[in-house]
């Protein structure tokens, strides 16, 4: 069904949207859930609570594109959830490999929030996307948005996981290389 | 800046950044084929580094004892419990299991003589290793499935001796086979299939243990020759006698994490690990085909057993 069409079927309140909207989405939300928590039943009350988020703001909102709505609320709760659920919980799931990978990037006992204000981090860092390839973009966000592990990525983009860990290895030096030349002490 | 807050932050990108992601299609692999590349890099660092381990499967035909040329050797014997003769005393034949793919250990067993192993030690995978580029306007990939390998190779990958809690899951062998347009000749061509615990609903491995690497193996097969992603060598090659078929065995110590970034791992590259697991691979070639083997979170012994299970079965 088309986006429009589900999102007509919200406006119209009938719970078919929510029936809709998994059908067509929830796949990627499920494995977003997934890659974030390592628990399925963790997982699958996400999902349903982001379908209810949804329900609750569609209408008034007419989000477009409706998939990147949809996953960013995924994303939000399911980060809400790790949070919550503590270090003990947390497992080895693909997310807490991704920020390991990340903290090795950009750990420093000087933090910069403070100094800079979180918009012109957002700015950088959509700054420094668009110096990526397209490629390299997606294995960035696939990886550090999404939470994918190696294999699915290769998957998706139909690289080797040796090379898809190479690329991403070059993408976080020169992420920290972009915000170190901007005068980002990271 | 922390990892967490970056990510909090990368949640609020653009919109367009993440339907580029959702809808971004490459180059997509079978499943198999996806492991069979992984299958190749560890295989590599099983190649390259080998450990010689001239191995002797004691007892009749096939397993020859160490000889006296001074070259390192593997002993390894089938036990044939039914006849009562003890290990060493038998040949490949006689422990050989039915035609019932996976086996118990205990109904094919074979004693190893440890003094005679003698593995290399890898330093570990080289940083980069793609496959080839094919041209699709010149080349076409084919995808082969159980009845194409079996054709190809003579059997279908499916060793005697597999480890108790692994399978493959049901999805059996894959491969693909890259042919020229023009002339019909494969330029390519490379087979795998793997033994898991558990497996992801997309099909990829998972572990059934706290540790997110899964313990099993893969058998990797090619007759052009097994494509290679790296695997810095060791100081050494030796090869190990198993049947008459030369052998070589490598070992490497891998990492896993999480990693700890306030402290520096041994080596002074990366972060402290929170472990290492242990990584061989076995390469060999009978009748032609280019075979590795490669085992991660299984003990050298269980490699030594499907190692020579898969010989015993080829060359029987």
């Amino acid at each position: 069904m088309d986006d429009n069409a589900i999102i007509e079927l919200f406006f119209a309140r009938s719970e078919q949207a929510i029936r809709e909207l998994d059908s067509k989405y929830g796949r990627i939300c499920h494995s977003l859930s997934y890659n974030i928590l390592h628990s399925r039943q963790d997982a699958e009350e996400c999902v349903n609570d982001a379908y209810l988020g949804v329900w609750d703001a569609v209408p008034p909102a007419r989000p477009n594109p409706l998939p990147a709505f949809l996953c960013r609320i995924v994303r939000n709760l399911s980060l809400m959830r790790y949070h919550a659920n503590g270090a003990a919980k947390r497992g080895g799931g693909s997310h807490t490999v991704s920020l390991e990978e990340l903290e090795a990037c950009l750990a420093s006992p000087r933090t910069v929030e403070g100094d800079l204000e979180e918009q012109e981090l957002l700015r950088l860092t959509e700054g420094f996307l668009e110096t990526l390839s397209r490629e390299n973009r997606v294995l960035f966000m696939r990886r550090y948005w999404f939470s994918d592990s190696y294999v699915q990525i290769a998957d998706r983009t139909g690289l080797s996981e040796k090379n898809v860990s190479v690329r991403l290895t070059r993408i976080r030096k020169q992420l920290r290389h972009y915000f170190e030349e901007r005068g980002i002490v990271l | 800046m922390n990892a967490e807050y970056f990510s909090d932050m990368l949640g609020k990108v653009n919109d367009k950044y993440i339907m580029e992601a959702i809808v971004y299609q490459g180059r997509k692999k079978d499943a198999w084929l996806r492991w069979g590349a992984a299958a190749a890099c560890m295989g590599l660092i099983l190649t390259a580094a080998m450990t010689v381990l001239p191995g002797i499967l004691s007892g009749g035909d096939g397993i020859m004892p160490p000889d006296d040329s001074g070259m390192p050797g593997l002993v390894v014997g089938r036990d044939d419990r039914q006849s009562g003769q003890g290990p060493f005393q038998n040949g490949v034949e006689s422990g050989q299991p039915d035609a019932e793919p996976s086996q118990p250990s205990g109904e094919w067993e074979i004693a190893i003589d440890w003094d005679k192993i003698a593995v290399n030690e890898s330093a570990g995978m080289a940083a980069d290793a793609a496959r080839l580029y094919y041209d699709p306007d010149l080349y076409d990939m084919e995808t082969w499935g159980e009845k194409e390998i079996a054709a190809c190779y003579g059997w279908n990958l499916l060793p005697d001796y597999i480890p108790e809690g692994l399978s493959d899951g049901g999805s059996g062998p894959g491969g693909y086979a890259c042919r020229k347009k023009a002339t019909g000749e494969i330029v390519e061509e490379q087979v795998v299939r793997s033994f898991w615990p558990d497996f992801h609903e997309d099909g990829s491995p998972k572990s059934d243990d706290d540790l997110y690497i899964p313990a099993g193996f893969r058998i990797q097969a090619s007759r052009l020759g097994i494509l290679h992603c790296a695997l810095l060598p060791a100081d050494e090659t030796r090869t190990n006698d198993f049947g008459g078929v030369s052998v070589m065995l490598t070992h490497c110590s891998m990492k896993h994490g999480p990693f700890d970034p306030t402290q520096k791992a041994p080596d002074g590259l990366s972060n402290m690990p929170a472990g290492y697991y242990d990584l061989y691979a076995a390469s060999f070639t009978l009748d032609g085909v280019e075979y590795e083997i490669v085992a991660q979170r299984l003990e050298l012994e269980e490699v030594v057993r499907i190692v020579v299970s898969v010989i015993d079965r080829l060359t029987e």
